[in-house]
């Protein structure tokens, strides 16, 4: 998680591995941390910046899916206390089949690698 | 023109009418590592409310600085803490020299971009990013002065908010004269060492030297 400051959302980053051999769909995520999270992605166009809420994002069978700077995001729309960098929040990301997974995600600050 | 020149104006797309370039002056140096607008937009001009302690300040309280021009948003957490972090990143490999530059973090947004939600924003990067708010026209007016798109689209029943903004990130001499232009920073991989090096160069001129070439290819393009 990449937290700025309190009043503004945060960005989650992470990479999710499917080594199944049935593509999964993530589809929402959510975390004590951030009130409500949102799945979003960065669009470059012709030199021109937008984010757009997306519903769902395929992780195909024995393959990855990356949240990464500049593409996917997690947005933690409010992040609460627990949200600082040197810290780790838990994150569960939640699949159109009804499964979830949860994991620890450390928190870094504005100029953390 | 060369290929180089033709990619990078593939970067550039919407964000810069594209005869901006077809009127860049045969003139241009091409050593440097960002792209040389010298003599081809007008000198720095503005005046919006500063951040960081409420003031209005304009392109003069700049005189003597390099200025890094950037217009974005702080619902923005992807893109513009990318490129800011990468601006902060520049400045720390100037060492000591951050000290003659600015970054200039201009907000697209003013409604929601209150002033002390954007000193917070900014001075999360570097001391040198110092957060603009203008009013409506001044913010029109200072993106159209270089030919920076961006849109607000508050939300309705069924989409959100919408923010659009330029990547691109415009350079100015100590004089207040237009130089570079970086298409952008927002990536993992951008050429930090690259933009600082143009930096360094732009240092190292006699204060104001840019610029008055800058007026004399401005007063030629005027005549011609």
């Amino acid at each position: 998680m990449r937290m700025l400051i309190a009043s503004r959302p945060a960005g989650g980053y992470f990479t999710l591995s499917n080594s199944g051999v049935q593509d999964r769909t993530l589809t929402g995520a959510s975390s004590p941390a951030c009130g409500s999270v949102m799945l979003h992605e960065s669009e470059h166009n012709g030199g021109t910046e937008r984010m757009v809420m997306v519903a769902k994002v395929k992780v195909p069978a024995h393959g990855a899916l990356q949240f990464a700077p500049g593409g996917y995001h997690l947005m933690c729309m409010h992040p609460g206390t627990a949200m600082r960098a040197g810290a780790e929040v838990p994150m569960t990301l939640r699949f159109a089949d009804g499964g979830s997974l949860s994991a620890p995600f450390a928190v870094k600050g504005a100029l953390d690698k | 023109m060369s290929a180089g020149d033709l990619s990078r104006r593939g970067l550039l797309g919407a964000g810069l009418a594209a005869g901006v370039l077809a009127t860049r002056p045969a003139l241009a140096d091409h050593g440097w590592h960002d792209i040389d607008m010298q003599g081809v937009s007008p000198p720095l001009s503005f005046s919006m409310t500063r951040a960081g302690d409420g003031k209005t300040v304009t392109e003069t309280d700049y005189r003597g600085k390099l200025v890094l021009l950037y217009f974005g948003y702080t619902f923005c957490p992807d893109v513009c803490p990318m490129t800011l972090g990468n601006v902060a990143r520049i400045l720390q490999l100037l060492g000591k020299q951050a000290e003659q530059v600015r970054a200039l973090f201009v907000t697209v947004d003013p409604n929601r971009d209150t002033l002390p939600v954007l000193k917070q924003y900014a001075a999360a990067f570097a001391p040198e990013v110092v957060g603009l708010r203008g009013t409506p026209d001044a913010l029109t007016a200072l993106a159209r002065r270089y030919r920076v798109a961006f849109s607000v689209t508050p939300a309705t029943h069924t989409a959100p908010y919408e923010v659009t903004h330029s990547s691109a990130i415009w350079v100015f001499d100590r004089s207040g004269a237009v130089r570079l232009l970086v298409p952008s920073l927002a990536s993992a991989d951008a050429d930090l060492n690259g933009v600082a090096g143009d930096l360094r160069r732009l240092l190292a001129e006699a204060p104001g030297s840019g610029g008055a070439v800058s007026e004399v290819l401005g007063l030629l393009r005027r005549l011609i």
